[in-house]
């Protein structure tokens, strides 16, 4: 049971154990939080399963992700992997400049 | 939080996510070593010609299936399907158990998938949820808990919310009880179950014949409970298991990793789905189901009892217990029968036994619409996904192959 969808965070309630998500299609629905209440916070990236946020997709996850990528396949692995770097990197900018 | 901000990250994030399925020059690379690295398995350490691979969750055989995997790969690489579909395993005496309720005026709340699921033995004369509200019964289909706490608390008559599932959705119904979100009139029948006992009794079938060589574990089961999870599992019977993602790439990166892994003589446990999935998981969630379950030996459809398999409700949460509540019988080893259809083979197809076109009623009496066997009504059921997607013979793909 691991059908899972990406959604993103609209706001979470004020004792955190409901969050309202958005799958994409504007639409706002309930969703639990079945992980750490303080890891989810609005704009956040989620994934959702049977109306339970699961997981929280991190910057530092993607960015270890790319790391194993290119210790499976080794160099020749490394310039397909330039547009998530930069994807990456433009995330990170604007979370940055958020924080200013 | 601007809202400019949030915008662009997360159209960043989604490229990622996309990124991970439609990278075609990453996926040549990844199948081209694949096969080099499967002809040195076979020719330079001479492994048997076949390296069975388990997928073990319902979720992997679709993306193995939707994307056409097994047709990617060296034909030597067989991937089998897992006990990873919580509607596959949920004994058919919970189902009847749920038709009684039904019939007794008890609204049910249920998944999609659970409403068309057949039980083998009738209760006056009704075999599914779905016949039940033929006749008139209050069964109403959601996608969470959530809906059924706002329909319950809406409409105030009794009602029970069948709680199937696995590892990820009990931190959810957890929190619902830990915060007395449930109103009195809704009760919680805990049918869930624990997926590393049952990957376990799986690979205990396969230790004779020793062909299974790696698993590809779930990824977001292991968002609640780690990684460190199946670790034990990988030291136990020394095979690699990869932790992965769902995306075709996430699928290809595992079995290339399981593959290096035995070229090494290694079997360790690492993740794939790095973006999700951390070695400990979410401790606040593990923390949540040790306080609202106890585990107990649980049934599985069709296979029997695994040993401290499953979760129910612990006495301090009675009072939202729907078997305490209505009299519901938890079925017991001295109880269990075998719970399939006269031919149905469903029980071999999860434990990576049996393809689903080796089963006699597979696409003859068994079909997406009239499904006979659980295997077939999920969408995480290995026989529906083959069915939806036209797969009647994986053999007859590769024949098709050579020819071309």
């Amino acid at each position: 049971m691991c059908w899972g969808t990406p959604a993103i965070v609209i706001d979470v309630d004020e004792k955190k154990m409901m969050a309202k998500v958005d799958f994409g299609d504007g639409i706002y629905r309930d969703a639990l939080i079945g992980i750490s209440s303080d890891r989810v916070t609005r704009g956040d990236i989620v994934i959702v399963h049977a109306g339970v946020i699961i997981s929280k997709l991190s910057l530092e996850g993607v960015l270890e992700q790319i790391a194993f990528i290119k210790e499976t396949m080794g160099d020749e692995a490394a310039d397909m992997l330039k547009p998530y770097e930069n994807l990456v990197s433009i995330a990170k900018a604007l979370r940055d400049r958020d924080n200013e | 939080m601007n809202s400019d901000y949030t915008d662009q990250l997360n159209k960043a994030m989604e490229s990622i996510e996309a990124a991970f399925r439609r990278n075609l020059s990453l996926t040549r690379v990844i199948i081209t070593k694949i096969n080099e690295v499967v002809h040195e398995l076979t020719r330079v350490y001479r492994y048997e010609p076949k390296i069975k691979i388990m997928n073990f969750c319902g979720t992997h055989e679709w993306t193995v299936t939707h994307y056409g995997i097994r047709s990617l790969i060296p034909s030597s690489i067989v991937l089998v399907a897992g006990p990873g579909c919580p509607i596959c395993v949920t004994p058919s005496h919970f189902i009847e158990e749920s038709i009684r309720l039904a019939l007794d005026d008890i609204t049910i709340y249920t998944y999609g998938d659970v409403y068309r699921l057949r039980a083998i033995r009738p209760v006056k004369g009704v075999y599914s949820l779905s016949e039940a509200k033929a006749h008139g019964a209050s069964v109403k289909i959601i996608t969470s808990i959530a809906e059924a706490i706002n329909d319950a608390r809406a409409h105030g008559k009794e009602s029970v919310f069948v709680g199937i599932g696995f590892e990820t959705v009990a931190s959810g119904y957890a929190r619902a009880i830990l915060s007395g979100m449930l109103p009195p009139n809704l009760k919680f029948l805990s049918v869930v179950k624990l997926t590393p006992p049952a990957m376990k009794y799986t690979l205990e079938i396969h230790r004779q014949e020793r062909l299974v060589k790696g698993v590809i574990a779930p990824g977001h089961v292991s968002t609640i409970i780690g990684a460190k999870a199946w670790h034990e599992v990988s030291k136990e019977f020394g095979i690699p298991i990869v932790v992965s993602g769902f995306e075709p790439i996430d699928v290809l990166l595992s079995i290339l990793e399981i593959l290096r892994q035995l070229v090494k003589g290694k079997a360790d446990t690492v993740i794939e789905y790095k973006r999700a999935v951390t070695w400990d998981g979410d401790l606040e969630a593990q923390k949540m189901i040790r306080e609202v379950f106890e585990v107990v030996d649980d049934a599985w459809r069709g296979i029997g009892f695994i040993p401290r398999s499953g979760l129910r409700l612990k006495k301090r949460f009675r009072m939202y217990d729907a078997f305490g509540e209505y009299g519901v019988r938890d079925v017991a080893p001295g109880d269990w029968v075998h719970d399939l259809s006269p031919g149905c083979r469903c029980a071999d197809v999860i434990l990576g036994r049996a393809m689903p076109s080796q089963c006699p009623l597979f696409m003859k009496t068994c079909t997406p619409s009239t499904p006979v066997g659980p295997c077939m009504v999920s969408i995480e059921g290995t026989c529906s996904i083959w069915a939806k997607h036209r797969v009647l013979d994986v053999e007859a793909i590769k024949d098709l192959e050579a020819i071309q």
